[in-house]
């Protein structure tokens, strides 16, 4: 039996953190949809399982339901879905768009019981609640062992770095069950649990495309194989993301570190798919203020989405060209105030050191 | 600059040329009266100086002279950085201007025309004008270094002036290349701010302003996003709450009718049991009727027969009684009789109580009448010796003659009157004592005793008179005495007046002693008051009853005796002993009372005995009657009880078989309700309410599918209309502008911060110039004013802005000062500044006709600070008050008035020669 396990599409979600890339980051999230329909013709999987959270809402618009629906149905075999917490099946949710049942192929399913497959058994766990607190997987019973038997489940599994008290799934699920596999969904971290003989029976696919900064190994479908009951699945990680999420933390203590900073971020790789958030701080010398207006400016035009946080990049106190190449008098007497005030780690520190940059830049602007 | 000499001609008041000069570098003092030309003096020198020989208008039209055509013409001869310059110029007519540099000793022309007013200008100052006769602002440092006439204020100090001024104090406020940073500061900051540092608002507004109304906007349609999925959310809730709610009322729909359905078949069994129940009681009560009447009438017959029986005997013992009863109704009618005749003997017995009663009577009221007689005489007595007394006082008091209390005081009144009299007589006498030391005659010519008096020898003698006394011992001496002549007839007669009186009053009672007649009046009183007492005293007797009705009562009182006495006379010699015979009255009551209380018991015993026979006579009379009518009565009713000719052991068979019948029914009836005692309640209501409840059920049910698809409805649309991704862009528009925002906002902080760092550091270095300024200025006008105006304040343009008193905490308008303290203020602050000008080259300072207000007291001081001045500055003081100025030490002085006198006659002497 070969499958392919996705979850987490998260379709229609906010993305309030990434400016006027948004919408394009919501596109890229159907877009690594269809990459996953596509992986799954090209393996020939037998039928794809998808384990909640497709949708961010159930009251995303319903182009997108139709659409999911569309990129779905593009699947040569059946797709197996269940609702998660995000689109939890509730009076009005997306599982009572018409269009779903105008593809024979999708099934939804509805209800905690069996469903036969071929050569298998689907214990499916729809979520109704998205607070509830009972384990969805309790109640698989015992029926089939002859089969490969396959669970569709979405809540926390005991033991995540952060618990939460919603749907919890014991770590031993799959034992418990007597499953061959438990297809998991809910964190967007591609983690797998193996069990204590090493076989991994449970597992995260994660989503199909990194949705933040900071997301661990995302943007994948896992492709399994189960050679027959009991047998131990084979779990390949396939990358179905595109976006690049790139958190640069750079820091600038003397000159020349700033022009090297920009050719990196230069070098990035393709701009338009790229996010960055580049933090920068350290010590700014009176004569890297053109390379800083660079780096800035590159990170608002060049890529998908930039974000260039200098707050941390003070005027170097060492450095007295911030004071003498101003015109003497009450100018300098300013900018020695200035900079001491920009010595420090507070909003108060932040505006003065950027006081100081622009009374540098005005005086270089109108100094020949 | 340094001033050498000034020359002009066609200059208003004057016509010809007049040249004043040389001044020296220090005090210079013009004077002259009013409108020789002191202030023109100094206005030529301002247009030599400042203004563009080409200048045309009615001002400079004003400075030709009156009524005449000639050409306004000066000329100024003055040191600058060390050389020596002169320019002329020349006004309205061939204009002109000539700069001259002194090279060698000789003057040698420099500049001509504009040039020639050019370079004068930018040696003076570096603001001129553009056209126009130069206004202050343009004269540089003469602003402050000149003072016009009546114009020793000073405001508004040009800009370069103030440059000037703080260059010379050394410190570098900016360098000249800051100016144009700071307007670029100055720029980006007005971009947002206003000159108060609020926020732009309107049309000037920054971008900010817009991009918080679109977050508002855009805030706005989130919050209605957010309602719209909410109330889908809250849609999505009550579908599913009302789907749960159907289903559940679909269960308790089926569970209820299966109870419905088995009510229904307990309820058909209850009928059927309740109906045959209802049969077999409607039976029972039949026979139970029917029992009741046969055994009643058996009941009947046999009670009407036995009474019959009854009443028969009853007759018979009553009539026995009745006969009985007869014999003793005579017997007590007998004894009765006797009793009535005993009472009455008795009662005839009562006269002899009254008789003992009213004895006792009579007695107790003689001895009251008796009492009283004795009373009334005794007042009778008391009045009759009251009025004797009164009589005698009153004899008494007629036979004293006596003055009253009146009299006395006239009398007393009259011998004072007479004592004063006499002393004053004495007083006016000439008295005149005379001891002789031998027998002799004394002669008394005038005086008393007049005539001739014998003298003993060592006895005094006494001659009185008035005016004088005038006696003669022969042979001896004639003695004369005068002394205050007084009237002493006046007093004589006055003296015989006053005895006269005293004789008028006091004859009556044979005593003028004043003590005799003070005890007749005392004793007088006394008896007058003694008869008063009498008089109250016969009254207080007669007060009840005057002694003519006391002797009315004694006579009534003995016809009353009397008449008593007539009836028991020996009372008369004895009085009775009233309570004895009270006693014995009462023995005779008690026993008669006692008598006839027996009497009157005996007869009513003797009557009720004989009502309570006869009584019962008539009560076995009656019940005989009663009893016969009963009889008669039962036995009809016995002949209606058996008119259907039944015997008795008929009914009796009868009545048995109706009886087994009644208990079979009840037998039957037990058995009925014993199975419907298996039902707790009525079933029938039970269905009926179950059949309540099952309706109510499917209505709810029907009204919670309706609502479910009705909200179904609702749902389906409000989630076709996908208000989360309307909710996520408007968020995410949110977050954008909220970035945007913060960054623009720190843009401005930064912008602001820039702005107010360098303003400040701008204020303070301008404050640390400004305080030399202060201090100098401060020190002088303590000087001249003392301690009470304390410090002084300047402004950032060198103008005071106010002075600072100790007492005062608030610092004071230099508009609050007097005149003088005013003069005296600004000329402090133009020295403090000038010696600041004057750091670098000497200067020239002119005082036009200043401190007019000031007090001579604070002038001398005034002129103290002129000549420290002078150290530093070259003063030029034009005034028509040069006395006040006498005092200045090197002081020049230059008087308009003879320098004009001079020039004429040497005018006059060139002509002459011509």
């Amino acid at each position: 039996m070969k499958f392919l396990h996705t979850a987490d599409w998260q379709i229609g979600m906010k993305a309030d953190f990434v400016g006027s890339a948004a919408q394009r980051v919501r596109d890229e999230r159907l877009a690594a949809g269809t990459r996953v329909v596509e992986v799954a013709n090209r393996s020939k999987a037998q039928f794809i399982l998808a384990t909640g959270d497709l949708f961010e809402n159930n009251a995303v618009d319903r182009t997108l339901v139709r659409r999911v629906i569309d990129i779905l149905s593009g699947f040569q075999g059946q797709v197996f879905l269940t609702p998660g917490n995000h689109d939890p099946l509730a009076p009005g949710s997306v599982w009572d768009h018409p269009s779903w049942k105008t593809h024979p192929n999708l099934v939804v399913l509805k209800e905690p019981e069996p469903v036969e497959i071929p050569d298998g058994l689907l214990f499916p766990c729809p979520i109704r609640d998205k607070y509830a607190r009972k384990d969805p997987t309790a109640w698989i019973g015992g029926d089939g062992h002859d089969l490969i038997r396959l669970g569709m489940a979405h809540g926390n599994v005991e033991g995540l770095p952060q618990p939460e008290p919603e749907l919890p799934i014991p770590r031993n699920a799959a034992l418990w069950a007597d499953l061959d596999y438990l297809a998991l969904g809910h964190w967007h971290s591609t983690s797998t649990y193996p069990d204590s003989s090493g076989i991994v029976r449970m597992a995260y696919c994660g989503t199909p495309e990194t949705s933040r900064f900071g997301e661990r190994d995302s943007g994948n479908a896992l492709m399994v194989e189960i050679p027959g009951p009991k047998a131990a699945p084979q779990v390949q990680v396939v990358s179905t993301g595109r976006l690049q999420w790139l958190i640069l933390d750079r820091e600038a203590l003397a000159p020349g570190d700033l022009k090297r900073i920009r050719m990196e971020v230069e070098n990035l790789g393709d701009p338009q798919l790229t996010l960055l958030d580049l933090r920068l701080k350290g010590l700014l010398d009176s004569q890297e203020t053109e390379e800083l207006s660079r780096l800035a400016h590159l990170t608002e035009s060049h890529f998908l989405y930039a974000r260039l946080d200098a707050s941390a990049l003070i005027p170097s106190p060492e450095d007295h060209r911030w004071i003498e190449s101003l015109p003497s008098g009450i100018l300098r007497e300013a900018a020695g105030r200035l900079r001491d005030l920009s010595i420090g780690n507070n909003p108060e520190a932040q505006t003065a050191s950027q006081a100081l940059i622009l009374l540098y830049t005005l005086s270089g602007e109108v100094t020949p | 600059m340094i001033l050498r000499a000034i020359t002009l001609s066609g200059w208003r008041c004057y016509l010809n040329e007049i040249t004043v000069g040389e001044f020296n570098d220090r005090l210079n003092v013009v004077c002259g009266p009013n409108g020789i030309g002191k202030s023109t003096l100094f206005e030529a020198l301002r247009r030599a100086l400042m203004d563009s020989h080409a200048v045309t208008g009615q001002d400079i039209q004003a400075i030709r002279p009156w009524g005449r055509s000639l050409p306004p013409r000066v000329s100024v001869s003055f040191l600058h950085e060390g050389v020596h310059y002169r320019v002329t110029k020349q006004f309205l007519d061939d204009a002109f201007a000539l700069l001259e540099r002194k090279e060698n000793g000789i003057f040698r022309r420099l500049a001509e025309g504009r040039h020639a007013d050019e370079q004068v200008r930018r040696i003076l100052s570096k603001n001129p004008p553009g056209r126009g006769l130069s206004q202050p602002r343009n004269w540089g440092l003469a602003q402050v270094l000149w003072a016009p006439q009546g114009e020793l204020k000073f405001s508004d100090l040009s800009g370069d002036v103030i440059t000037d001024i703080r260059n010379l104090l050394g410190v570098q406020v900016t360098d000249i290349a800051a100016g144009p940073i700071e307007k670029k500061i100055l720029y980006l900051y007005e971009r947002y701010f206003t000159q108060q540092g609020k926020v732009k608002t309107g049309k000037a507004a920054p971008p900010l302003a817009q991009m918080q109304a679109s977050l508002d906007n855009v805030r706005q349609r989130r919050a209605e996003a957010l309602e719209m999925l909410q109330r889908y959310e809250a849609t999505s809730r009550r579908v599913e709450e009302l789907g749960h709610r159907h289903r559940q009322l679909q269960l308790e729909i089926a569970e209820l009718t299966q109870h419905v359905t088995e009510a229904r078949r307990e309820a058909e069994t209850y009928r059927k049991l309740m109906a045959d129940q209802e049969n077999i009681r409607r039976d029972l009560e039949k026979t139970e009727a029917q029992y009741k009447q046969l055994n009643q009438h058996i009941r009947l017959i046999q009670s009407t027969q036995n009474e019959i029986r009854l009443k028969k005997e009853e007759l018979k013992s009553l009539g026995t009684e009745e006969a009985l009863k007869a014999t003793e109704l005579g017997e007590r009618e007998t004894r009765l009789t006797e009793a009535r005749q005993h009472l009455d003997a008795v009662r005839k017995a009562g006269d002899a109580v009254e008789k003992a009663e009213h004895e006792a009577e009579l007695a107790r009221s003689y001895r009251e009448l008796r009492d009283r007689q004795a009373t009334v005489e005794r007042r009778i007595d008391a009045i009759r010796s009251a009025e004797q007394s009164l009589d005698a006082a009153r004899k008494e008091r007629l036979a004293l003659l006596a003055p009253n209390r009146k009299t006395l005081n006239a009398v007393r009144k009259a011998i004072g009157a007479r004592d004063e009299a006499r002393l004053l007589l004495e007083a006016s006498l000439i008295r005149l004592e005379i001891t002789p030391s031998a027998n002799g005659v004394l002669e008394v010519t005038h005086g008393e005793p007049t005539g001739p008096s014998p003298l003993s020898d060592g006895k005094p003698f006494i001659v009185q008179g008035a005016p004088e006394v005038v006696a003669e011992i022969q042979g001896v001496a004639r003695i004369r005495a005068s002394g205050p002549t007084g009237d002493i007839e006046t007093h004589r007669r006055a003296i015989r007046k006053q005895e006269q009186k005293i004789d008028d009053f006091t004859q009556p009672f044979g005593t003028a002693d004043l003590v005799n007649l003070e005890g007749l009046v005392e004793r007088a009183e006394s008896l007058d008051r003694r008869l008063e007492e009498a008089r109250k005293f016969l009254e207080m007797l007669q007060e009840e009853k005057d002694r003519d009705c006391l002797m009315k009562d004694q006579v009534e009182l003995g016809a009353r005796i009397s008449n008593i006495e007539k009836e028991y006379p020996a009372w008369q010699a004895l009085l009775p002993d009233y309570k004895a015979l009270k006693v014995k009255a009462g023995d005779v009551k008690a026993t008669h009372a006692m008598g006839l209380n027996d009497a009157a018991l005996s007869w009513e015993q003797a009557h009720s005995a004989f009502a309570a026979a006869r009584e019962q006579l008539r009560s076995i009379a009656e019940k005989a009657a009663t009893t016969r009518i009963a009889l008669q009565k039962s036995e009809l009713q016995l002949e209606d009880l058996s008119r259907d000719g039944e015997s008795l052991q008929d009914r009796q068979r009868a009545l048995e078989k109706s009886l087994i019948d009644r208990d079979a029914g009840k037998t039957l009836l037990k058995r009925v309700d014993a199975e419907l005692a298996r039902f707790p309640n009525d079933c029938a209501v039970a269905l009926a309410n179950l059949e309540k409840n099952l309706q109510a059920l499917q209505d709810a049910s029907l009204k919670a599918r309706d609502e479910e698809r009705k909200a179904l409805g609702t749902l389906e649309t409000l989630a076709d209309q996908g208000h989360y991704s309307a909710l996520s862009q408007a968020e995410e528009e949110i977050a954008q502008l909220e970035e945007t925002i913060r960054r623009e906002n720190l843009k401005m902080e930064v912008v602001k911060l820039l702005f107010t760092t360098v303003s400040q550091c701008k204020t303070e270095a301008v404050m640390s110039v400004l305080k030399p300024v202060e201090e100098a200025a401060g020190r002088n006008l303590m000087r001249i004013a003392g301690r009470g105006l304390g410090r002084v304040s300047v402004g950032e343009g060198f103008v005071p802005c106010a002075v600072c008193p100790e007492l005062s905490e608030t610092p004071v308008d230099p508009i609050n000062l007097s005149g003088g303290e005013q003069e005296q203020l600004y000329m402090v602050t133009r020295l403090a500044l000038a010696e600041v000008l004057a750091r670098d080259e000497r200067q020239m300072a002119v005082f036009d006709d200043v401190l007019t207000a000031t007090d001579t007291g604070r002038l001398a001081r005034v002129m103290t600070l002129l000549e420290e001045a002078a150290e530093k500055l070259q003063l030029l003081i034009l005034t028509c008050h040069p006395e006040r100025y006498r005092a200045l030490s090197g002081a020049a002085f230059f008087d308009l008035q003879q320098i004009s006198n001079q020039k004429s006659k040497m005018e006059q002497t060139t002509n002459g020669h011509e």
